[in-house]
């Protein structure tokens, strides 16, 4: 189970179902696809998903906030 | 297609193998006016673009086109680096980086 969080760390209310495709484990900070692009991994190609995990996020860098 | 500011880099050692040796950018969504909406994203990179550059990015399905036959997990492609739009209630650039 995922749960989703902001760019600032912060968690979201929504919580989904993810298959995991890299080995991740609770406590790890995530990137998840979903719909059509979650069937676009060799351990989830053609199945039924809607969720995949695709890596773990080492460090995240956000150098300006936009306009 | 989308417009937004690419305002940062995520890093990930472990990750999908076909993942390995792509570029994941956080995106700030934007309007066409050039004015921030919605929350951040993050998309895979395809034209070397980098912070501070406006670009153009697909999403759903349609991010994972570019990368095609090649089978790659993501819902959000970096496609074009934008020069300046021309916008019915005018015209702007991208800020010089």
């Amino acid at each position: 189970m995922v749960r989703e969080l902001d760019s600032d760390g912060s968690e979201k209310s929504k919580v989904i179902v993810a298959v995991d495709s890299v080995g991740a484990g609770v406590g790890e900070h995530v990137l998840f696809v979903q719909g059509s692009s979650a069937r676009q991994t060799e351990v989830t190609k053609n199945k039924p998903i809607d969720a995949v995990i695709i890596a773990i996020v080492d460090k995240m860098d956000i150098e300006s906030s936009g306009q | 297609m989308n417009i937004g500011l690419v305002i940062g880099n995520v890093w990930a050692t472990r990750k999908t193998e076909s993942l390995v040796g792509k570029r994941m950018l956080f995106i700030q969504p934007m309007s066409f006016s050039g004015k921030s909406v919605g929350g951040k994203i993050i998309a895979l990179d395809t034209v070397d673009s980098g912070v501070g550059d406006t670009v153009i990015y697909v999403t759903s399905t349609e991010a994972t086109i570019p990368f095609k036959p090649q089978l790659i997990p993501t819902d959000a492609t970096i496609v074009g680096i934008v020069d300046r739009v021309d916008h019915k209630d005018g015209s702007w650039k991208p800020a010089a980086h």
